[in-house]
C-alpha cells in the first residue's frame, strides 16, 4: 500500500528528508513554543496552568517594564547595524574592486572576523574595552582620551561597534561578489554616450547591484534583529538594561535565576512574529529588485 | 508489509523498556556494572562500625565501594579545597568522585534544567544558601533530618552541633527541614585603607552615618581615589547589595512573620535611599560591579573602603593578588538606626532527590565536612564554617580577619534572635531578588527616584508573592 502512494507521488520521496528534519527541529519546536506562551510554566515546578493570553496581555499592557525598551533597542539596533554596515560595505567594496598589490592580504584581514566565532568576538572585545586596563584606552591615553565603554551610556553604542567590526566584511565581500559579475556593455555604451561618473553610478551601478544589495540587508537585518551571542559575552545585557536586547531578556525571564518559562516564550513568540514579518518585507522587496533587473 | 513492521517496532520498544526498567531496580545482574547494589532507598543502613574515621571507611567500603559519585559544583575557594580532599576519600572507601565545577549562574540553571529533564545526573549539590528555599519548594534536594538523627549514616565525629548555629539555622532550611550541610559561609563586613585613614586622622565607621560620610570624604580625595566599593550589577548582586545594609536599618523586602511585601515601608526606602546615595561615591561603572569587580577595586586601591563578603578577605590579605595587603583594617558591618545587623550567606552541601546513590552521596558529605577534617579543609583554602575553627590559635594568628568575622557573625545572630533570617525565606526568591535588582539599579542610574522605584517594585512583589 505505501508502495503504491509513493509510486504515485514521486516527488515526496525527494523531499520527504528535508521535511521530517525541519519537522523535527523547527516546526514542533515552535507549536510547542506556542503552547508554553499560554500556560504560566515555571522552571523545576512538576505542574503548570494554561493562562490564556496572560502572559501576552502582561506585556502590552507595560507591566513588564523592560519589554517595549527592549523592543526599542532591538529594532534601534538593526536599523543602525544594517544601515551603517552597509554603507562601510559598499564603501569597502568600491574600493576592492580595482587591482593593487596584496588584495590577497586584504581579503584574509577581511575574512577572519568572519571566521570568528561571535560569543569569542565577545569575550576578544570585552577585554579590549575593559575601562582600566583595556587596551583601546591604553591607546587612547596617548591622546589624552579615555572612554568607559562599557558604561550604562556608551554599552550599546560599543555592542554596535563589535557589530560592525564582525559583519561589515560580510557585506562588503557580498557586494564586491556582485560587482565582479557586473555586465561591462553597459558601461562603455554610457561612456560613449559621454555620461558622468556619478551618472553611471547612479543610473547603471546602483540598479544592478539592488538585488545584492537587498540581499545583504535581508541577512543583516534578521540577523542583528536576533543577535545573542555579542552582547552576552560583551555585557550580559547591562549596565542596567541598556543592552537588555530582546533575545538577552527572553533569556534573563527563561533561565538566569527566575525561571519564568512562560513568559519567556511569549516574549519568543512576539520576536518571532517581527522577524517574520520584517525578512517578508525585505524578501518582497528583494523579488521585486529581481524582476525589476530581468 | 506495514504490519510486520510495526511488529518489530514494538518488541524492540517493549524490550527495551523492560531492560531499562531492569537497570533501574539494579541488582538482576544483568545491569551496568557500577551502582547495582545498594543504590536508593532499598540499600539499607549501613551496619558495620562507624566510630572512627578509618571503621567508617572500612563500614561505608564493603556498602558503596566501587560506585561513582556525581558533582555539580560552583567554582569557589572551598569547592578548590574539597578537591584537594578528594583522592583520601576515594581511598578510604573506594567510592570514586566525578567533579563538575562551572560559575554560579550557569550552575543553578544546570542543576535545574537537570532536575527538570529527570536525568539524574548529579548525586551531590553544591547549593547556594539563596535557592535553599526554592529548591525546598521544588523538592530538587533531599531533606537530610533522617540521615543526621541516624547515628549509623552519622557518626559521631561529624559534629553536626559544632557547626555555626548562624549558619546551620539561617543558610540551610526551608520550611523547618534541614536540606544541606554548610560548607563555606560568610557575613559581611568593612576592609578600609588604614594608611589613608592614619593620613587624614580618620576612624573606622561605627555608625552608617559615619560611613557614609567617610565614603564621600574619601571620594576624590586624592587623584583615582574613589571613596567606596560594593556589589551593585543589576539583578541578584544589587538586591543583595542592598540587603548588606538594609537590615540594619530595620528594612526588609519580605515581612517574614506574614509574609507581606514591604518595599514601600519607610525604613525600606530609607536603607534603598542610603544606598543609592552611598554609591555615588564608588567608581563609576559601580552598576556593573559583581562581588570580583568591588573587590578589585578595592585591591587595586581605587577605593578607600569596601563592603562585602567575609570569604573574600583571604584574597586582599594575599601579597600574590591584592597591592593593598599590607595596609588593609577590618571594621564589623556599621550600625544603623534599626540597630546592629550583619550578612549571612553561604554554601551548603546537598543530596539530588533523583539521586540513584544517595547513601553514597551522603558518606561523600560526611566525611569532607566532618569536624575531623574541618582543619584541613580550611588549611586547603577553605572556608570556616565551624565554631572550633573560628576559635583555633593558629588559624586566628594566620588570619588577623577571624576576631572581626566572628563579631560580625554575632551581629548575624541579633538577626537570627529577632527571627529574622537574612535570607528572605520565600521559595520565589530568585524572582524577588531579580525585580528588586532591577529597580535598585533604576534607580541608581537616575531612570526614576528611590520612591518610585520602590512603589514599582512593591507591586511587581506582590504580583509574584500572591
Amino acid at each position: 500500500m505505501i508502495r503504491t502512494y509513493f509510486q504515485k507521488r514521486p516527488h515526496l520521496i525527494y523531499i520527504m528528508p528535508a521535511i521530517i528534519i525541519l519537522g523535527a527541529l523547527t516546526i514542533i519546536p515552535t507549536i510547542f513554543l506556542y503552547g508554553l506562551s499560554v500556560t504560566n510554566y515555571e522552571l523545576g515546578y512538576p505542574t503548570f496552568d494554561f493562562v490564556g493570553l496572560e502572559n501576552y496581555i502582561r506585556l502590552f499592557t507595560g507591566k513588564d517594564a523592560e519589554f517595549w525598551y527592549s523592543v526599542g533597542i532591538s529594532l534601534g539596533f538593526m536599523l543602525l547595524a544594517t544601515v551603517i554596515q552597509l554603507a562601510l560595505g559598499f564603501w569597502l567594496a568600491v574600493l576592492l574592486d580595482r587591482e593593487f598589490k596584496f588584495k590577497f592580504l586584504v581579503f584574509a584581514c577581511m575574512i577572519v572576523p568572519l571566521a570568528m566565532t561571535p560569543s569569542i568576538t565577545g569575550q576578544v572585545w570585552k577585554l579590549m574595552m575593559n575601562a582600566e586596563y583595556g587596551v583601546l584606552n591604553y591607546f587612547l591615553q596617548f591622546f589624552g582620551g579615555k572612554v568607559i565603554w562599557l558604561s550604562g551610556e556608551n554599552a550599546f553604542w560599543s555592542t554596535l561597534l563589535v557589530d560592525i567590526w564582525q559583519n561589515t566584511p560580510f557585506v562588503a565581500l557580498i557586494i564586491y561578489a556582485g560587482m565582479r559579475s557586473l555586465p561591462t556593455d553597459p558601461y562603455e555604451a554610457a561612456s560613449i554616450d559621454g555620461a558622468g561618473k556619478l551618472q553611471i553610478f547612479r543610473n547603471i551601478t546602483l540598479p544592478l547591484l539592488w538585488p545584492m544589495i537587498l540581499l545583504a540587508v535581508i541577512f543583516r537585518a534578521i540577523d542583528s534583529l536576533k543577535m545573542f551571542d555579542i552582547p552576552y559575552s560583551l555585557t550580559q545585557g547591562g549596565p542596567g538594561s541598556s543592552t537588555e536586547f530582546l533575545s538577552l531578556h527572553i533569556y534573563r525571564l527563561g533561565f538566569a535565576g527566575t525561571g519564568w518559562i512562560g513568559r519567556s516564550a511569549a516574549v519568543s513568540v512576539v520576536l518571532l512574529i517581527l522577524t517574520t514579518v520584517i525578512s517578508m518585507i525585505l524578501i518582497r522587496l528583494y523579488r521585486k529588485g529581481v524582476e525589476n533587473k530581468g | 508489509m506495514l504490519k510486520k513492521w510495526t511488529q518489530i517496532v514494538a518488541v524492540v520498544l517493549l524490550v527495551a523498556m523492560i531492560s531499562a526498567c531492569g537497570a533501574g531496580n539494579g541488582g538482576n545482574g544483568t545491569g551496568k556494572g557500577n551502582g547495582s547494589e545498594g543504590n536508593g532507598g532499598n540499600g539499607g543502613t549501613p551496619s558495620g562500625a562507624t566510630d572512627t574515621l578509618e571503621a567508617w571507611g572500612e563500614t561505608i567500603k564493603s556498602q558503596y565501594g566501587g560506585d561513582t559519585l556525581n558533582l555539580a559544583f560552583a567554582s569557589h575557594p572551598s569547592t578548590e579545597s574539597f578537591q584537594k580532599l578528594t583522592s583520601d576519600f576515594e581511598k578510604l572507601t573506594g567510592i570514586k568522585v566525578k567533579w563538575e565545577v562551572m560559575e554560579e549562574t550557569y550552575l543553578k540553571n544546570k542543576q535545574l534544567l537537570d532536575f527538570t529533564g529527570k536525568t539524574g545526573s548529579y548525586d551531590v549539590l553544591m547549593v547556594d544558601g539563596f535557592w535553599m528555599s526554592e529548591y525546598g519548594a521544588k523538592k530538587v534536594t533531599e531533606p537530610l533530618d533522617a540521615y543526621l538523627s541516624d547515628e549509623n549514616k552519622t557518626p559521631a565525629w561529624f559534629d553536626y552541633e559544632d557547626i555555626v548555629p548562624a549558619y546551620r539555622n539561617g543558610i540551610s532550611k526551608y520550611d523547618g527541614s534541614v536540606y544541606g550541610i554548610p560548607t563555606a559561609g560568610e557575613t559581611r563586613f568593612i576592609a578600609y585603607r588604614k594608611d589613608l585613614f592614619d593620613k587624614y586622622g580618620k576612624q573606622p565607621p561605627t555608625t552608617m552615618d559615619e560611613y557614609l560620610e567617610l565614603a564621600q570624604f574619601f571620594n576624590g580625595k586624592e587623584d583615582g581615589l574613589y571613596g567606596v566599593s560594593m556589589r551593585a550589577q543589576r539583578g541578584v548582586h544589587a538586591a543583595s547589595g542592598l540587603m548588606t545594609i538594609m537590615y540594619n536599618f530595620g528594612g526588609g523586602f519580605l515581612n517574614q512573620q506574614t509574609g507581606e511585601v514591604t518595599m514601600t515601608d519607610p525604613k525600606t526606602i530609607e536603607a534603598f535611599q542610603f544606598y543609592v546615595d552611598l554609591l555615588k561615591n564608588a567608581p563609576k561603572d559601580v552598576v556593573s560591579y559583581t562581588h570580583e569587580e568591588a573587590l578589585s577595586a578595592f585591591m587595586t586601591g581605587k577605593t578607600a573602603m569596601w563592603l562585602d563578603a567575609t570569604a573574600l578577605a583571604k584574597r586582599i590579605l594575599d601579597p600574590a593578588s591584592s597591592q593593598v595587603y599590607d595596609k588593609v583594617g577590618f571594621a564589623p558591618t556599621p550600625e544603623g538606626p534599626g540597630g546592629k545587623a550583619s550578612a549571612l550567606a553561604g554554601w551548603n552541601m546537598s543530596i539530588s532527590s533523583q539521586s540513584k546513590k544517595k547513601d553514597a552521596a551522603w558518606a561523600f558529605i560526611v566525611y569532607m565536612n566532618s569536624k575531623v577534617n574541618a582543619k584541613a579543609y580550611v588549611d586547603g583554602g577553605g572556608v570556616p564554617v565551624r565554631t572550633s575553627i573560628y576559635e583555633n590559635e593558629e588559624l586566628v594568628a594566620a588570619d588577623p580577619s577571624y576576631p572581626v568575622q566572628l563579631a560580625a557573625l554575632n551581629d548575624a545572630n541579633v538577626l537570627v534572635e529577632k527571627g529574622i533570617s537574612w535570607i528572605p525565606p520565600h521559595e520565589k526568591l530568585g524572582q524577588i531578588l531579580d525585580r528588586v535588582g532591577y529597580y535598585i539599579s533604576a534607580a541608581m542610574f537616575g531612570e526614576m527616584t528611590v520612591q518610585d522605584a520602590a512603589a514599582k517594585a512593591q507591586t511587581e512583589l506582590e504580583d509574584i508573592t500572591q
